[in-house]
């Protein structure tokens, strides 16, 4: 057969993703959330060579230096106990990202397989999971996820744990509206016909349309992850001190509000771009995945 | 065919901007409409009909969309270089349309009635200004009776059975056919002069699709409005219009009267279409037309239907002009000459 | 009327729909889609089934296929019993019977390449012995006249054409002898229906297909089907060779159907029945009129019309009309073909 198979395949993929590129860019915003994203992504990645004070996210003191206004030496000042604000912010950044793929991870391989299982089934299945949801749903996510905290030990590993016991559910709905609607699609109806098993039509015909969505919704959720991460941090359950967490750095700072400007407000600051990035590119991979016919 | 057309649409381009480049879909339209008489616009899928149609509207999306030539003159106006609050005042009054499935232009959440009265509504306010003196008019009960008899009365002439309660009831309790009748109701009843109407009856069966189309050619004969149909069936314009204008990737390459049109087409493209559909008689299946539609990035120089055709000749390079045939039937072909 | 090689035979089939409602989901009323029909296919042929909206022509092809279960009736293919589960969920089964639908795109999983889409069919049926996918599809590509490149295209690339094409070779990769076609170029501009109709009456003498080709379009099923069945609201109305149907229509709806279709030369408006004044709306099929279901919207309604359903009478050969109007001798079916019982003639 002719070798030109091959070649012709990969070629058409990058085609689409040029086609997809083209739709992104044609929004200003979604290239700034993807910048933001981006920056955030490689800082947090690259963390222990990129900070000028790597020391001080371990036990540190330095009460000489304690309480500094934003200086070059210290671009965001330094807290009560004189470490580098700067470079606890980005080892923050590490931590709530930590975070936001432990916590997905979990969450969404459970939430699409139950919308999966639920869409398709249907019957007494659906009726089962979805009211399960309905049940997870009706509570607020942060309450929840305090709840489970305060039960156990306070501190970021069972914050993961209580982020993803509620978060599943909104991928599980997701999928679930999708997976019913196409159901009846004829597409899914001939792959019956043609005699393909459950499992092909489910995860090899239906999942493949669902994967745009979920894409999309993962990007959203990060920035609100990292919200929640935070305000269980902020309330004292999350990340313990002295590790460094945006919220927990957040909370120690209100205590010298308004003199100490520096010590709250640039970890808080950090926490919204975080978040404006990830809704921005997530607006933005919707147009990328979006295929248009003109 | 005397006097000022009502509408004209004049050496028309539009081009949109789309990721393979720029798309130059519409290529020099010409068409006009006269009072009283019903047009029929007709071409396939891709040919740029709908187009046209948008542009008539201005519901265009501007950027990807542009207008880089061409006129539309409604009764000796430019519309296209009409305000917005202008041209507001003549879309709905002036012109008005029908879209192509019922049951996706109302709203299903309001009631039908509501929703006619707002027609009423708005045609009276259009042009007013402020929030304030629509709040007015909104709460004067006597205008609301006022509007609420009109609309009584127009659902009477589309001849619904018991007009009242069709009046409350909401877009699932009606058939397909119910809500095309309430469609042109709604679009007839502020008295256009132009009624454009977008492929009726395609989303209908064909009996409901019959009875609609005899409702619209009985209610337009009264009242006199003129009528822009858009369709790409060849039965439906054979029956309901007087003249033609045949389409093809973005040109026009036909227009006649419709008797002569079908008894005598000309073009290429036309013959190839009439030949095309199955006939009740028998005949068999014929192999369609050759070839694609042409890329809109890309065009073929000179006549765009020149890869199709099985007379094309060097001369079908350049671009063809309109010539005449006959009284009224002109062609957009080097194969004829000017009678 | 001996049929012997008949390929399909269905009798008495139903289909209904239970409509539910209230609290606890109790059912509150039932959507007739098919309403008691008795047909046969003979093999190699074309069968046309024409009905509008509601008529319950769809739901026939689905229920053939086991995507429904019948409500009631029998269906035997090839002298099987297809409503037995073990028959219609056997991979015999789905590789005798096949469909092409009518919407393209919705036809074809858009996250999937043509290569990939008709793999599947391929795989499962084990049609494919060494591994070898590609060299088979391209083999069925040719078939439908499309180029070996368009294996790595995705279903929006393609024009409806194209995308129908592509639906009828994942039809075809399983060999079936039987294709069911539900308005397979409706959604097609007419200059291209052409094509893909001429392509599909070239296989099926090639492979020696038989078709139920399902549409609404009548000057279509004219040219293609060599007998026809007007279905109104889950009933037959009426059933002959095609050229009989159109010249000499017998019921009334086959004739307001036939004068209210739109038609583009003079010779067919000559041939066709005069203009029906069409009354009333086509009643759903969620509250059948009883007695003939028709007869709320016939010209020729008469008392008898409103009590009792109209048997299926044969009129004239192979010409069959179910209408209090004609008389004739009534025609059941069974396992064997169809059987007729010769006494009770009606009189009007």
């Amino acid at each position: 057969m002719k070798p030109l198979f091959v070649p012709l395949k990969q070629r058409f993929t990058l085609e689409s993703f040029k086609r997809g590129w083209y739709r992104f860019k044609r929004n200003p915003t979604s290239l700034v959330g993807f910048a933001i994203v981006t920056s955030i992504l490689l800082l947090a990645i690259l963390a222990p060579w990129v900070v000028p004070y790597p020391e001080h996210v371990k036990p540190f003191v330095d009460f000489a230096n304690a309480n500094q206004p934003p200086t070059w030496r210290h671009p965001f000042g330094t807290d009560s106990v004189g470490r580098d604000i700067f470079t606890r912010t980005i080892y923050g950044y590490r931590m709530s990202l930590t975070l936001v793929v432990v916590v997905l991870s979990i969450a969404v391989p459970v939430g699409v397989v139950l919308g999966l299982v639920a869409g398709y089934f249907g019957g007494w299945i659906e009726t089962i999971i979805m009211r399960s949801t309905d049940i997870f749903l009706s509570l607020p996510p942060l309450l929840m996820a305090l709840a489970i905290t305060a039960a156990l030990t306070p501190n970021i590993f069972n914050a993961m744990i209580a982020i993803s016991a509620v978060w599943w559910t909104w991928h599980a709905r997701l999928v679930h509206s999708i997976v019913s609607s196409l159901r009846n699609e004829d597409f899914v109806e001939a792959s019956s016909v043609i005699g393909a098993g459950t499992f092909h039509t489910l995860f090899k015909e239906i999942l493949p349309n669902c994967v745009s969505a979920i894409i999309v919704k993962i990007t959203l959720d990060a920035g609100y992850v990292i919200l929640i991460g935070a305000g269980l941090s902020f309330l004292g359950l999350g990340v313990q001190p002295p590790k460094p967490g945006l919220g927990t750095m957040v909370a120690k700072g209100t205590e010298y509000l308004p003199d100490l400007w520096w010590e709250p407000v640039f970890p808080g600051l950090a926490i919204l771009i975080a978040i404006l990035g990830f809704n921005l590119l997530g607006d933005g991979l919707r147009d990328f995945f979006d295929v248009e016919e003109v | 065919m005397i006097g000022t057309p009502l509408l004209e649409v004049e050496d028309l381009y539009v081009y949109f901007d789309i990721y393979e480049g720029i798309a130059k879909v519409l290529n020099g339209i010409n068409l006009k409409v006269y009072e009283g008489e019903k047009v029929g616009l007709v071409g396939e899928t891709g040919c740029g009909k709908s187009v046209t149609m948008k542009a008539i509207m201005r519901i265009l999306s501007i950027p990807p969309a542009c207008i880089p030539k061409g006129k539309i003159l409604f009764k000796d106006q430019d519309i296209l270089k009409m305000g917005r609050r202008e041209f507001q005042r003549i879309r709905g009054k002036g012109i008005s349309m029908i879209f192509q499935d019922p049951m996706s232009s109302l709203n299903p959440v309001f009631k039908v009635g509501e929703q006619l009265i707002d027609v009423i509504r708005f045609s009276q306010i259009a042009g007013n200004k402020g929030v304030f003196r629509y709040l007015l008019k909104v709460w004067d009960k006597h205008s609301q009776r006022e509007f609420r008899t009109k609309a009584l009365s127009i659902l009477e002439e589309v001849k619904l059975p018991d007009p009242e309660r069709i009046f409350t009831s909401y877009l699932v309790q009606l058939s397909g056919g119910m809500m095309q009748r309430v469609l042109i109701a709604m679009a007839l009843v502020n008295g256009p002069a132009l009624l454009i109407a977008d492929e009726p009856g395609t989303a209908l069966d064909v009996t409901i699709q019959d009875e609609v189309l005899c409702l619209l050619h009985g209610l337009v004969k009264r009242r006199e409005t003129s009528v822009l149909l858009i369709t790409h069936n060849m039965g439906v314009v054979r029956e309901i219009t007087d003249r033609v204008y045949v389409m093809y990737a973005g040109n026009v390459v036909e227009e006649a009267q419709t008797k002569e049109l079908f008894s005598n087409p000309k073009h290429p493209y036309t013959k190839g279409l009439l030949a095309s559909v199955p006939k009740l008689t028998g005949g068999g299946i014929s192999e369609g037309i050759k070839g694609r539609i042409p890329s809109y990035t890309n065009p073929p120089t000179g006549c765009r239907f020149r890869p199709r055709c099985e007379h094309a000749m060097k001369k079908c390079e350049m671009r063809p002009s309109m010539v005449g045939v006959s009284d009224h039937h002109r062609v957009h072909c080097f194969l004829y000459n000017e009678k | 009327m001996k049929l012997a090689n008949d390929i399909l035979r269905v009798q008495n089939l139903k289909k209904y729909f239970p409509i539910r409602g209230g609290l606890f989901q109790k059912q509150i009323g039932e959507v007739k889609a098919v309403d008691d029909i008795s047909f046969l296919i003979q093999g190699g042929e074309i069968f046309g089934l024409i009905g509008e909206s509601g008529s319950g022509k769809t739901t026939v092809g689905k229920t053939l296929l086991g995507i429904y279960r019948p409500t009631e009736g029998r269906i035997w293919f090839k002298g099987k019993d297809i409503l037995d589960p073990r028959v219609n969920h056997s991979r015999w089964f789905k590789s005798e019977m096949q469909i092409v639908f009518q919407n393209p795109t919705s036809a074809l999983n858009p996250r999937r390449s043509v290569k990939q889409i008709l793999e599947v069919p391929l795989r499962v049926h084990l049609i494919v012995k060494n591994g070898n996918y590609e060299g088979k599809i391209v083999e069925l590509l040719e078939m439908v006249e499309l180029p070996a490149e368009y294996m790595a295209k995705y279903p929006h690339a393609l024009s409806g054409g194209e995308k129908q094409r592509v639906s009828l070779t994942r039809a075809l990769a399983v060999n079936p002898s039987f294709i069911i076609l539900d308005e397979p170029t409706s959604a097609l501009d007419v200059s291209v229906q052409g094509k893909i109709i001429t392509l599909l009456l070239k296989l099926r003498g090639d492979l020696g297909l038989t078709y139920l080709f399902i549409s609404h379009d009548l000057g279509l099923v004219r040219n293609v089907a060599a007998r026809t069945a007007v279905m109104y609201l889950g009933k037959i109305c009426e059933v002959a060779r095609t050229q009989e149907l159109f010249y000499n229509p017998l019921h009334p709806y086959t004739r307001m159907l036939l004068s209210a279709i739109p038609v583009v030369s003079e010779e067919e408006e000559k041939m066709r029945p005069a203009k029906v004044e069409v009354k009333g709306e086509i009643a759903s099929p969620v509250n059948v009129p009883k007695g003939c279901n028709f007869h709320p919207r016939c010209n020729y309604e008469m008392n008898i019309c409103r009590k009792k359903v109209p048997m299926m009478v044969e009129v004239h050969e192979d010409h069959l009309v179910s209408c209090h109007l004609f008389k004739g001798n009534y025609l059941g079916i069974h396992r064997y073909g169809w059987f007729s019982r010769s006494c009770k003639r009606r009189t009007l």
